[in-house]
């Protein structure tokens, strides 16, 4: 589905990303792990073309991304999650998501100035959706509430609903756990399995909690300095002696999964 | 819907407001419409879509002589020429946004200044005075209607009244649209706006547009009230004037920049009589807004509705 | 002919880098573009003009009292008007330096009136000729105060304990809160260094124009442009600036052509706008990276 080939990134002269290649595939979920300043966020932020790549090719379902401006990428089906939230925070919960819902909004802005009928109805039918997502999330008691008076775990819920109110075949989810205490990371890894199995939507992760990444994901991508080290099933992952040794003196150790 | 019966209300004191006053007064309050077109419109475009403007006022001039000319050289009746005034201004709107595409903040305030500095001295040039009248300017018609002329300050109003409600309108209608909810995500977090779809040359292109439209339509309304223009009311004291009110109103907030509008509109007739004091009481009038209503009027009026319940049971939810 | 003209844009120039750099100090620390920055260079000269031509004193007597007086000012207006206010978005304390502006608007007509006043220069007597350059005795005080001024504003900031604290307090407000450096001392140290500067400017512009109450108000709109050329957060940015400036609106005089000099603010702006669009973050400003 997502094939990344020899992708490189250099920041000056700092090397964060060199000769990477992997390849996610339709219907799993995929974990980027590694120690941080491993060069995970820049790979998400090269996918959403955020940033201009030194060299390789990324392509989505046979098209080439590189060829794409930023916003035209969720168009093709590739939605996202920032690590440090990408909410708007003066909004209400409901007026993020309807961001979310920004590629559905069709009609022109001359009949949404004018407030003619279709447009009208397209802004309730966005909002009737929104409702459904927050109802199913059991969240709808806050849809009118502004989105930076709201505990962080919730926040990171509203974002990734966000993200998929925008329609995504691959979802990328950027460390979508942090900051959470044991109930709600239990509540969002239930929640991304859900995403997953019943709408059939491929999730990719880049998480630090081991627990989480173990749990979910089918298989596992390291990076370390800008390389990918190894690649596999998440118990073959953990018996890596490489893997091990790039973890050495991180804080989580992968061995405590 | 109880905010429609607030609205109703609302529309009924507009409408009934000259009753009473003084000829003199009712023209002020024309001003103060046309004021508030331009405030609105620099809203949008600084308030929502985050480009700092201080060179609002060349839009005024060039809505003004457009409207103006139009009816003069071009033999269009008003209905026609005031659109179309705001059109063209418009599209001239596209020489800010070609900056704004590269600068941010600071560094588009200060180009956006030079396009007002730059308009007010091309218009009083001698190569094209038959046309602009030079500094001395051009005497501009009255609004005509089929056969109706809009000639007393009762008229004007009215038609100042119906022209400001629509325009208020349709800017109600974006702000409140994806287009409003895409300029806002563009200024808090461009990277999560784009990676949802929002392109930031077209929100900025669009942000631009209407504000250069409204803020054209507020010239045109404000020539035609007066009946005569000139290159000399359209410095950058109207400029910071246009930014002050949205301040004092309260950024981010349509009926902010109304409050705004009118306020700073009627205040140096209210301060008339003061004569020397005139200025020292408009600035510490300024910085006092400010000092005690850090987010403006519509901020300070929101911060009481929160803080007495009496007044939220008088507006019910969502009011 | 050309170098007298580049030696005529400099000497302008060093003004427009004196109120450029006044206003980048105070920026720089406290975020607050100071539109009022004109009228307090105003209200300043207008006190040199007390002294000089009401008590007769000589230039180099009133100068010390002047920069003390724009000193106070600039801590008094921190004070009393910035301080109160610091709850308000960053956009609205522009407009409170503005209110700030037209209250020493309104005093300073109430003592001196609206007739605009003449002050004499600095240094009087014939201009120097050097091969084929002429200089107003008054233009080489310019340079050297600009010169002197700017040397001294970047050993001040360089290699004192208080220059050290300003820089801090201006790259990271909080941190340098955190490390016990009082903030709001280094706001009120800005505003008064900023102000002391306009009113050196004001004290050297005087003599050339007219004095009256809005005549800075051009000089400042100048100042802006040079600070926001050379990067608004860079010193050596705003005097670069200023210089540039200057230099580019003395050659437009020297051009043969009506409508250059017709049109000269229209053309000042549009370097400026050009010279953004290929460096948006200003000649001598750090470039601003995309954050997630």
């Amino acid at each position: 589905m997502l094939s990344v080939k020899d992708l490189s990134m250099r920041f000056g002269g700092l090397k964060a990303l060199d000769g990477v290649s992997f390849s996610v595939n339709a219907g799993e979920i995929v974990g980027l792990i590694g120690p941080n300043g491993a060069g995970k966020t820049t790979v998400f932020n090269l996918i959403s073309r955020l940033y201009e790549p030194s060299g390789g090719q990324i392509s989505f379902r046979g098209e080439d991304l590189l060829q794409l401006r930023s916003h035209q990428v969720v168009e093709r089906g590739i939605s996202r999650t920032f690590q440090l939230l990408g909410l708007f925070p003066y909004m209400t919960v409901l007026e993020n998501l309807m961001v979310g819902e920004h590629r559905d909004f069709q009609r022109n802005p001359l009949a949404v100035a004018l407030g003619l009928p279709g447009a009208r109805r397209e802004e309730r039918d966005r909002r009737a959706q929104a409702h459904w997502l927050l109802r199913l999330l059991n969240m709808d008691a806050l849809a009118q509430a502004p989105v930076f008076a709201l505990p962080y775990g919730t926040q990171k819920l509203i974002e990734l609903a966000r993200a998929l109110l925008a329609r995504p075949r691959l979802l990328l989810l950027d460390e979508p756990v942090a900051g959470m205490n044991a109930a709600e990371k239990a509540t969002m890894s239930e929640f991304i399995k859900r995403i997953n199995r019943d709408w059939g939507i491929t999730v990719c992760i880049v998480e630090h909690d081991m627990g989480v990444v173990m749990g979910l994901c089918e298989r596992l991508i390291v990076l370390n300095y800008g390389r990918v080290i190894a690649e596999g099933r998440p118990d073959e992952i953990q018996q890596n002696p490489e893997v091990i040794e790039a973890y050495l003196g991180e804080e989580v150790g992968i061995a405590e999964a | 819907m109880p905010s429609r019966v607030w609205l109703a209300f609302l529309m009924l004191a507009l409408v009934l407001l000259p009753v009473g006053l003084k000829g003199y007064t009712v023209y002020i309050l024309s001003l103060a419409g046309a004021n508030v077109l331009a405030a609105v419109g620099l809203n949008l475009l600084m308030g929502y879509a985050g480009q700092v403007s201080i060179g609002q006022a060349a839009f005024l001039a060039i809505g003004g002589y457009a409207s103006a000319l139009l009816m003069t050289q071009l033999g269009l009746g008003f209905w026609l020429a005031f659109p179309l005034a705001g059109l063209l201004t418009s599209l001239t709107g596209f020489i800010l946004f070609i900056p704004a595409l590269r600068l941010t903040a600071i560094y588009l305030a200060i180009a956006t200044l030079g396009f007002g500095a730059a308009v007010q001295q091309l218009i009083p040039l001698p190569y094209w005075s038959a046309l602009l009248g030079g500094h001395q300017g051009i005497k501009v018609p009255r609004p005509q209607i089929g056969g109706f002329v809009f000639d007393t300050d009762l008229e004007l109003y009215y038609l100042t009244l119906a022209i400001v409600l629509a325009l208020v309108a349709i800017s109600w209608n974006v702000a409140r649209s994806y287009i409003g909810r895409a300029f806002i995500a563009l200024r808090d977090k461009p990277a999560a706006a784009e990676a949802l779809g929002i392109s930031p040359t077209r929100y900025k292109a669009y942000a631009f547009l209407i504000s250069a439209f409204l803020t054209g339509t507020a010239g045109a309304l404000q020539a035609h009230v007066v009946g005569h223009i000139s290159p000399a009311e359209f410095g950058l004291g109207k400029s910071i004037e246009i930014f002050a009110m949205v301040i004092l109103g309260g950024i981010g907030s349509l009926p902010g920049s109304i409050l705004g509008a009118a306020f700073l509109t009627f205040l140096p007739h209210w301060l008339a009589g003061a004569k020397q004091f005139y200025t020292f009481a408009y600035g510490a009038a300024l910085v006092l807004v400010i000092i005690f209503m850090p987010y403006g009027v519509w901020g300070f009026f929101v911060r009481l509705y929160y803080r007495f319940p009496m007044l939220q049971k008088l507006f019910v939810k969502g009011a | 002919m050309i170098e007298q003209y580049i030696v005529l844009g400099l000497a302008q120039g060093s003004l427009y880098a004196l109120m450029a750099l006044g206003m980048v100090l105070i920026f720089k620390t406290t975020d607050v573009v100071n539109f009022g920055q004109a009228d307090m260079t105003m209200f300043s000269a207008y006190v040199g003009f007390a002294l000089m031509v009401g008590f007769q004193w000589p230039f180099w007597a009133a100068l010390p009292v002047v920069i003390v007086f724009g000193f106070l000012l600039g801590i008094a207006v921190e004070r009393l008007a910035l301080r109160p206010a610091k709850d308000a978005p960053l956009v609205s304390l522009l407009i409170v330096t503005l209110g700030v502006a037209l209250m020493l608007n309104a005093i300073a007509s109430w003592i001196w009136g609206f007739d605009p006043k003449s002050l004499p220069y600095a240094i009087s007597g014939p201009p120097l000729v050097l091969g084929n350059i002429i200089l107003s005795r008054h233009d080489l005080v310019i340079f050297t105060t600009t010169v002197v001024l700017s040397l001294g504003f970047f050993a001040l900031l360089k290699f004192t304990k208080i220059g050290t604290a300003m820089r801090a307090a201006a790259q990271n407000r909080l941190g340098a809160q955190l490390l016990g450096i009082p903030v709001y001392r280094i706001n009120m140290l800005s505003w008064g260094l900023g102000v002391a500067l306009g009113a050196v400017a004001g004290m050297l512009i005087a003599p050339l124009v007219f004095l009256d109450l809005n005549v800075m108000i051009f000089v400042m709109i100048k100042g802006f442009a040079a600070a926001v050329l050379g990067g608004f957060t860079s010193l050596p940015g705003a005097i670069v600036g200023g210089l540039l400036v200057g230099l580019f609106e003395s050659l437009l005089i020297a051009v043969p052509l009506e409508l250059a000099n017709q049109l000269k603010e229209t053309l000042v702006f549009v370097l400026i706008i050009v010279l953004l669009a290929v460096r948006p973050q200003g000649l001598l400003g750090e470039p601003v990276h995309r954050r997630f």
